[in-house]
């Protein structure tokens, strides 16, 4: 049974090794999207919220959340009990489910595309043979629901709003897309298994470390998954100076915390696409063959660390630097981001048709 | 009316009186075209105390901590600029001491509130570290001001015939440890903001006022300057004693983009900081010996007569006209407020414009509502 559930989930089949009896499949597969979601998800998401607090603090020569617990750590469960108990108002002319549901199901779709993303060797809730599309897909639909909150809502500012989410979708995703072509050439296949076989644990090995080429795809899709975030110097619809929040502003009370934990969910979702497209994803640099199942935990440990590389950066970013124009970030995405990935595909073929797919790693 | 007769080219909407992009209770009414606005009617009134109203029922000398409330971000020029036009009418005497010490903290609230504006600008443009960077140099100059005399931001410190109380040595020594930490400082700003290329690309180009338009909309100080004119009353009328300090007026000539846009309007005020920092210690270095303050009648009255004064406030040409019928208290007093002067130029500025830049532009600008209403 074992064999047939880890094709389905290898996350289940790693949860039902632990259990000498047979239970159903379907249990397994509750008990596992539970623990991927409140065990190995939930908690660094709120560290990130917490981190972004911090160092933005940190940035801006301020103290930051201090009063809840120790160093103020669990303010976001204060936060989030505080936005629970409030009224969930909406503007008038709401077309009600769509707005109301609309970043519930970005969520979702956010949540769907981490979950076919390898935390560790059998951390990952789905192994898909076409894992990069999917997640490419979820990104892309999680904006969609956004819209969809957006123009429903009716009012001014977020109409605004929901015509710069399509803008932002025209930004991200074919730069996005193109930047992919790398790792997948490298990779053999749009599989995230398959990808992070292609990579090792030293940073020689990771497909960012190729070539030059990929090196150009990595900042081009970093950058693009930066555009999606909405977050920053790129926050398009968010924008309180411009449009007053646009989409945030219509929303209160838990549903408002619900926007704000779209965002950290967004930041991992960005920063776990990247640490395992380019940068190596769960792969340790050390050999782990005597710790059995606990293989799992220091795998996720690396994973998170790497992940909060990103994340630090992503918040040093938003922190520090003026956003950008809806035409800048167009122009940024169709001018530099679009060419620089499409520069990066070629490079990396051209490299892998010369070198015999061989990176730069084997010359050390 | 159903959805589906509901058809508009365009969406008007409210900007304001309470939106990020706006300081203070300030509306407009903005038509757009999808992002562009094609229509800004600015309405103000917002914060209208009725100052000038106020006036003719107060005395002479009790009327001016309500010209703090003008502007409260350079409270020391409304102050300024009232005791200039009343000493003007009585025919006072400053003591040449508390001359210097006018010019000394009249450069000092404009660094203050010139600091601000380019961290209110940077703010509405997203960086906001920028705002607390100038919140944190700012205290330093509350800091100073609260030595002098106790208030940290309304400071009633300026007096009709001198200044409330005399400068001490701790503070003389303060301001110099200031300037000296200022001018370093600011090459934070100029690495987050002047160089940075997000910055210069959303403010070049964008809201740019040629020299004639300034001119014809009545603008003055640093948006005039902006625009190529040469003009600063600290120059072209000196009050107070700015004839015997050197200092240069900072000039817009459209370094990254059009002469007069919103980076020029930004970066003479930058500039300008750095000119007040050599003023101040300039007056610091000069400070002559003497009393602080002439000695008025327990009952002021002001002869019979009218009287002007125009001074240099940090957002430009700040007048005040006062006619006194020989009463203890004003028969009228008004107030020509450089922000209110901006407003003319909303209908040609916000016009054609992406709605993105109106935050922008407003920034630039550097409007204090309070000092439009009063």
């Amino acid at each position: 049974m074992t064999t047939e559930l880890n094709a389905i989930s290898p996350m289940a089949a790693y949860v039902a090794s632990f259990f000498d009896f047979s239970a159903p499949a379907w249990t397994m597969m509750v008990a596992a999207i539970t623990i991927h979601w409140f065990v190995l998800l939930l908690p660094p998401v709120a560290l990130m919220g917490y981190l972004d607090r911090k160092v933005g603090a940190d940035v801006q020569m301020r103290i930051g959340p201090n009063r809840v617990s120790p160093f103020g750590i669990f303010q976001f469960l204060a936060d989030m009990l505080k936005l629970f108990f409030k009224e969930d108002a909406g503007p008038d002319a709401q077309e009600g489910w769509l707005f109301r549901w609309g970043v519930v199901a970005s969520i979702g779709c956010v949540f769907l595309a981490i979950g076919s993303i390898p935390m560790s060797e059998s951390w990952v809730l789905s192994n898909l043979d076409a894992g990069i599309v999917c997640v490419i897909a979820a990104l892309a639909f999680s904006s969609l629901c956004l819209f969809w909150a957006a123009y429903s809502a009716q009012s001014q500012w977020s109409v605004l709003s929901a015509f710069r989410i399509l803008a932002m979708i025209a930004s991200y995703l074919v730069p996005l897309v193109v930047s992919l072509i790398s790792p997948i050439l490298i990779a053999g296949g749009p599989s995230f298994e398959k990808i992070i076989a292609a990579q090792g644990g030293a940073p020689w090995k990771w497909i960012i470390f190729h070539n030059p080429g990929s090196m150009l795809s990595g900042a081009a899709m970093f950058l693009s998954l930066q555009i999606w975030q909405a977050r920053g110097p790129f926050d398009l619809f968010k924008s309180p100076g411009e449009i007053a929040g646009g989409l945030a502003a219509e929303y209160s009370g838990a549903r408002l915390g619900l926007v704000g934990f779209l965002e950290y969910l967004s930041l991992f979702l960005a920063s776990a696409f990247i640490v395992t497209t380019f940068f190596g994803g769960w792969q340790t640099p050390f050999n782990l063959e005597s710790f059995g199942r606990a293989a799992n935990l220091v795998e996720w440990l690396v994973f998170m660390t790497k992940i909060f590389v990103f994340v630090f950066v992503s918040t040093w970013i938003r922190w520090s630097l003026p956003s950008l124009r809806i035409d800048q970030i167009v122009n940024l995405s169709w001018r530099i981001l679009v060419p620089i990935g499409l520069a990066g595909g070629a490079l990396t073929s051209i490299w892998m048709v010369i070198f015999k797919a061989g990176g730069a790693g084997n010359f050390l | 009316m159903t959805a589906s007769t509901r058809v508009s080219k365009t969406l008007a909407f409210n900007i304001g009186p309470h939106h990020s992009s706006t300081i203070g209770p300030f509306r407009m009414r903005v038509e757009t075209d999808g992002e562009v606005v094609y229509s800004c009617k600015p309405d103000v009134g917002y914060l209208h105390r009725g100052v000038e109203k106020i006036a003719e029922k107060m005395t002479w000398t009790g009327f001016l901590p309500y010209t703090d409330r003008i502007d409260y971000l350079s409270a020391v020029h409304c102050n300024l600029a009232y005791a200039l036009a009343v000493e003007s009418l009585a025919k006072l005497d400053v003591p040449e001491r508390a001359s210097y010490i006018r010019v000394l903290v009249s450069e000092l609230n404009r660094i203050a509130s010139h600091l601000l504006a380019a961290g209110v600008l940077a703010n509405q443009l997203g960086a906001n570290t920028v705002l607390m960077y100038a919140l944190r140099d700012r205290e330093k100059i509350n800091n100073l001001f609260e030595m002098l005399c106790g208030a940290r931001l309304t400071y009633n410190y300026v007096r009709i015939g001198g200044v409330a109380a005399d400068v001490t040595d701790g503070f003389i020594e303060k301001s110099y440890e200031f300037i000296e930490y200022l001018l370093p400082k600011l090459k934070e700003y100029h690495d987050l903001l002047s160089n940075n290329r997000i910055f210069v690309g959303r403010l070049a180009n964008v809201g740019e006022i040629s020299e004639k338009e300034a001119i014809a909309c009545g603008q003055s100080g640093p948006i005039l300057r902006a625009s190529g004119v040469k003009f600063d009353v600290r120059k072209s009328r000196p009050y107070c004693v700015y004839q015997k300090f050197d200092f240069d007026l900072p000039v817009g000539s459209g370094e990254v983009g059009m002469a007069g846009d919103a980076f020029d309007r930004y970066i003479v005020r930058m500039r300008e900081i750095e000119q007040a920092a050599s003023l101040i210690r300039q007056t610091l270095d000069t400070l002559p010996a003497g009393s602080f303050s002439t000695t008025l009648p327990r009952i002021f009255k002001a002869p019979k007569g009218e009287a002007y004064s125009m001074i240099e406030s940090p957002r430009g040409t700040f007048g005040v006209y006062v006619a006194s019928t020989g009463e203890k208290h004003p028969a009228r007093v008004k107030f020509r407020t450089p922000s209110f002067a901006v407003l003319n130029l909303f209908p040609q500025i916000l016009q054609n414009v992406p709605l993105s830049d109106v935050s922008t532009i407003l920034g630039s600008l550097d409007i204090m509502v309070s000092e439009v209403d009063r």
